[in-house]
């Protein structure tokens, strides 16, 4: 497993190792294998914490390079949280990306690429992730066939900050 | 040798043993768990296709679903023969199918880049058929998984509505 600030990756999905079968059974059934699919999973937040839904998140990052991606957020038990507005990610095509700040144009050179998620349990304006209550949390980056640069760097591509703000 | 060393020894290989055999045929638990819930749904069957549009809160047959994609979805038995999976797939942004074993390995994966083409038609045998014309592909055990995935991305009704008839005009030949 590489780990990537508070994302983790497993870089080679091989399925004939049983212990690697084993574990993705348990925890993600019907995988596909790492040269279609690239499964980021982050559990804590930049700070090394747990993330909880007792606290507010603002996931902050830049597109990445693949020719799909998106977001998840699960519950402690690894199923979508319920909530009524059926909120459980964002993806390349639903996410609202970030306005420029025409006072601070230096803050991010890739500001129409970037985008922020807040992560919390009480709704929010723009991108919102509805977090539920009193439970762990964790968020799925897919990477539908990423880009070779991608697999050249699992540990070292951008990938978002997990902020707790909250 | 003491007794207490030998039992230590036993102990010990007891678990070691325990552990590889839980390891190894884990998987295998797994997906028959999933089988019998799946079937277990109406008019769910072996050798028929279902359809499973974008899962939600109350998907909970599998952990971590992805709510982007709408799924078909078949349990292979080729004892009496090969199947076929025919028809046109929806102008999705992203789509593929995978097949599994039953110990859940991912023996064959192909996206809609790699068909170059909105038609699929393959079958999945065990004596590939050399005249054949479409794609055959080899199951190592005469029983499997296959699972279609096709991204939806967003969560327009209209939208999930043509998918979904899309997905209901597949053909299975057994």
């Amino acid at each position: 497993m590489l780990t990537n600030g508070p994302w983790k990756v497993n870089p080679s999905m091989d399925l004939k190792n049983p212990k690697q079968r084993a574990l993705i059974a348990m925890v993600g059934l019907f995988a596909l294998r790492e040269s279609e699919v690239l499964y980021y999973n982050a559990t804590i937040d930049s700070d090394g914490n747990p993330l909880s839904s007792d606290h507010e998140y603002l996931l902050s990052g830049i597109v990445p390079e693949a020719r799909y991606w998106s977001y998840t957020i699960y519950g402690e038990d690894d199923f979508l949280i319920p909530n009524e507005s059926k909120l459980y990610g964002y993806n390349a095509e639903t996410i609202n990306y970030s306005v420029k700040d025409s006072l601070n144009p230096e803050i991010n050179d890739r500001w129409q690429d970037s985008y922020q998620i807040k992560i919390s349990s009480k709704e929010q304006a723009g991108n919102w992730l509805p977090s539920g209550q009193n439970q762990a949390l964790s968020i799925t980056l897919r990477l539908y066939n990423a880009a070779p640069s991608v697999y050249q760097n699992l540990s070292e591509v951008p990938l978002p900050e997990i902020v707790k703000i909250n | 040798m003491s007794k207490f060393i030998v039992n230590i020894i036993l102990f010990c290989s007891s678990l070691f043993v325990g552990h590889f055999i839980a390891i190894k045929y884990l998987p295998n638990f797994i997906y028959s768990q999933f089988q019998s819930i799946a079937l277990s749904r109406p008019d769910a069957e072996v050798n028929k296709l279902s359809i499973l549009l974008a899962p939600d809160q109350d998907s909970r047959l599998v952990v971590k679903p992805n709510p982007d994609f709408a799924y078909v979805t078949l349990f292979y038995d080729l004892d009496n023969g090969p199947i076929s999976v025919s028809g046109q797939m929806p102008d999705s942004i992203y789509w593929s199918l995978a097949l599994y074993q039953s110990n859940t390995v991912n023996y064959y994966v192909k996206n809609d880049l790699q068909y170059e083409s909105n038609q699929l038609d393959i079958s999945i045998v065990l004596d590939p058929d050399p005249d054949a014309k479409n794609e055959q592909i080899i199951s190592p055990d005469s029983k499997g998984f296959m699972l279609i995935r096709v991204l939806i991305a967003d969560r327009d009704s209209e939208r999930q509505v043509k998918i979904q008839d899309m997905l209901n005009a597949l053909i299975l030949e057994k």
